[in-house]
C-alpha cells in the first residue's frame, strides 16, 4: 500500500481516537474527583446517539442536536443521576458504586429498547460535512477533520479551565484532599455535582460527534465502555493528558492494525493495556494515588 | 494579663467515635479571644480527632460546640470554615498538585467581624513569608517540609480566621524551622488572632501558650495555666513525656 493511504487511515484513526478521548476525559474527570467509576458512561453515550437520531429526524438540523444534546445531557441526565443516585454511594465500597453504575447501564439500555426498539439507527452525515479534501494523494473526509478540531478545542478548554481558573484549582484541590478543600470553605458536594454534570456533558458531546459516523444499536455501550475504560487505564486514572494520549494510541493502533492484522485488530487494545500495566501500573500519566 | 478575654469557642462534653471505637470521652474545652490555647497530648491521645470534630470533618455523636452563639455540632464543614474556624492540619498540610499561589488563593475569604485586626491578603502574606512569593509558581508538593508548613499556616491565614487551629505545626521539622514558626505565631498573637494549638512539644507550646489543656486517652486530664503545669511535674511525666 502506498504511504498516502496510511496517512488517510491515520486521520480516520485519529478521529475515532477523539471520540474515545471525549468519553474517557469525562470518565477520568469524574473518577479523579468523585473517586467513582461510572460504568454507565458507555450507556450515556449510546443514549446520546439515539437521542441525536430523533432530534435530527424531527428538526432536520444536525446543528441543533450538536449544541443542545451535550447541555441537556450534562444538566438533566448528569445532574439527576448524581443528585439522586451517585451521591448516596460516595462513602460506600467501590463494589457498591460499580453495582449502581451497572444498574444504571441496564436501565438506560431498557429505556432505549422501549423508546427506539431493537433495530439500528443511523444519523445521516450533515450536508456541510459531506465529501473530503484531497491533498496530493491523501484524502481526508471533512467530518473527520471537524471531529479532530472540535475535540482538540475541547481538550484545550478543559486544560484552560482546570489550570487557569479558580474553579479549576478547586476541582484539582478536591482530587488531592476532600477534607482540606472543605476546610477552605468550599462546598465539596456542589463541586461533585458540577464535575459529574461536566463529565456527562462530555459524554453527550461524544455521542453527537460520533453519531454521523456510527450506527446506533443496542450493545454498543458495552463495547464502548470497554474501550474507554482501557483508555483511562492506559493514560492513568484521573489524568486528562493521559486520556488524550491513551485515546490516541488506541484509536490509531486500531485503525492501522485493521489492514495489517485484521484477525488481531480487536485484541491489540488489550495487549496495549497489558503492556502498560506491566511497566506502569498507574498508567502513563497516573499518579500512584490517582490525582488529576 | 489580668483581663479575662471573651470566649471564642466552647466545646462541651464531646463524644466522638470512629466506627465502633470510642475516641473522645466527654471532652470540654474553652478558647478565648486573642489567646493561644494549647492542647497537649501524645500521639493518639485524641488531639486531631478533637479538632476534626470541631471543624465538622468527623461527626461527633454527642456534645456541643459553641461558636458565635450557635451550636455548630451539626453544621457542614465548609460552613464552619467559612464562618471563620480555620484549621491547618499536620497530616494533610497543602495541596501538592496546586501551585503555592493557588494554595493561597483557594483558602481566600473575606474578614467577617469588625474586630480591629490585620486583614490578610496575598501581599500581606508575601510580606510575612517572603519565601512563598519567591516560590509562588512552584507546585506546593515540591516544597520542603518546613516550607510546606509555612504554606499551610499561610493558607489558613488567607481565610482571615476568627479562630486559627494549628495542628502540631512543629511535627517533623528542624529546630531552626520550629523557631521561625514560633516567631510567626507570636506575630499572629500580637495581632489579636485567637489560636488553638495542638502540640506534643511542651517546650514550644509553653513559650507561646496562655491556657493549656492536656488530653490523654480521649479525656481532658488537666486544664489550667502553663505556670501551674510547670509546678506539677507528675502531670507532665504521666501524660506528656514519652
Amino acid at each position: 500500500m502506498s504511504g498516502d493511504i496510511w496517512i488517510s487511515l491515520l486521520i480516520a484513526g485519529l478521529s475515532r481516537a477523539m471520540i474515545y478521548f471525549l468519553l474517557a476525559s469525562g470518565l477520568t474527570l469524574i473518577f479523579g474527583v468523585l473517586k467513582v467509576i461510572n460504568f454507565a458512561h458507555g450507556a450515556f453515550y449510546m443514549l446520546g446517539i439515539f437521542i441525536c437520531y430523533s432530534v435530527v429526524k424531527f428538526t432536520g438540523n444536525f446543528a441543533v442536536a450538536f449544541f443542545i444534546i451535550p447541555l441537556v445531557f450534562g444538566f438533566v441526565l448528569g445532574g439527576l443521576t448524581e443528585t439522586f443516585l451517585f451521591r448516596r454511594v460516595y462513602k460506600a465500597e467501590h463494589v457498591m458504586q460499580l453495582l449502581l453504575s451497572i444498574g444504571v447501564t441496564y436501565i438506560i439500555a431498557d429505556v432505549v429498547k422501549i423508546i427506539w426498539g431493537v433495530s439500528p439507527y443511523s444519523v445521516g452525515m450533515p450536508e456541510v460535512f459531506r465529501g473530503f479534501f484531497s491533498l496530493g494523494g491523501i484524502t481526508i473526509t471533512k467530518y473527520n477533520l471537524f471531529i479532530i478540531a472540535i475535540s482538540l478545542a475541547t481538550a484545550l478548554a478543559m486544560f484552560a479551565v482546570l489550570y487557569r481558573t479558580k474553579i479549576g484549582s478547586i476541582i484539582r484541590a478536591c482530587t488531592y484532599s476532600r477534607e482540606m478543600t472543605m476546610t477552605a470553605g468550599v462546598n465539596v458536594s456542589r463541586v461533585f455535582t458540577l464535575v459529574f454534570v461536566a463529565g456527562t456533558a462530555l459524554a453527550g458531546l461524544a455521542s453527537v460527534a460520533a453519531a454521523p459516523m456510527t450506527t446506533g444499536m443496542l450493545g454498543m455501550d458495552n463495547e464502548m465502555i470497554m474501550i474507554v475504560f482501557s483508555v483511562v487505564i492506559i493514560g492513568g486514572a484521573g489524568s486528562i493528558t493521559g486520556a488524550l494520549l491513551g485515546a490516541t494510541i488506541i484509536g490509531v493502533v486500531e485503525a492501522l492494525a485493521v489492514p495489517v492484522l485484521p484477525e488481531f485488530a480487536e485484541v491489540i487494545m488489550y495487549v496495549i493495556v497489558a503492556v502498560v500495566l506491566l511497566f506502569r501500573p498507574q498508567g502513563l500519566f497516573g499518579k500512584s494515588e490517582a490525582r488529576v | 494579663m489580668g483581663k479575662i478575654h471573651k470566649i471564642v469557642l466552647e466545646v462541651k462534653d464531646l463524644h466522638t467515635y470512629y466506627g465502633l471505637s470510642h475516641i473522645l470521652f466527654g471532652v470540654s474545652l474553652i478558647v478565648r479571644q486573642g489567646e493561644v490555647t494549647c492542647l497537649l497530648g501524645r500521639n493518639g491521645a485524641g488531639k486531631t480527632t478533637l479538632i476534626k470534630s470541631i471543624c465538622g470533618l468527623v461527626p461527633a455523636s454527642s456534645g456541643e460546640v459553641w461558636y458565635q452563639g450557635k451550636n455548630i455540632i451539626k453544621t457542614p464543614a465548609h460552613r464552619i470554615a467559612s464562618s471563620g474556624v480555620i484549621p491547618a492540619f499536620s497530616d494533610n498540610r497543602i495541596f501538592g498538585n496546586l501551585t503555592v499561589k493557588e494554595n493561597l488563593e483557594i483558602g481566600k475569604m473575606r474578614p467577617r467581624s469588625d474586630e480591629k485586626r490585620v486583614i490578610w491578603t496575598i501581599e500581606k502574606i508575601y510580606d510575612l513569608f517572603p519565601i512563598l512569593k519567591e516560590f509562588e509558581k512552584r507546585w506546593a508538593g515540591s516544597l520542603s517540609g518546613g516550607q510546606q508548613q509555612i504554606l499551610c499556616v499561610a493558607k489558613a491565614l488567607m481565610g482571615n480566621p476568627e479562630l486559627l487551629i494549628l495542628d502540631e505545626p512543629t511535627i517533623g521539622l528542624a529546630p531552626v524551622v520550629i523557631a521561625s514558626i514560633g516567631e510567626q505565631i507570636e506575630i499572629l498573637k500580637a495581632e489579636n488572632t485567637s489560636i488553638l494549638l495542638t502540640e506534643q512539644n511542651v517546650k514550644f507550646a509553653s513559650r507561646l501558650g496562655d491556657a493549656c489543656s492536656i488530653i490523654d486517652m480521649g479525656e481532658i486530664k488537666y486544664q489550667g495555666t502553663f505556670k501551674d503545669l510547670h509546678n506539677n511535674e507528675s502531670i507532665v511525666s504521666e501524660y506528656l513525656s514519652v
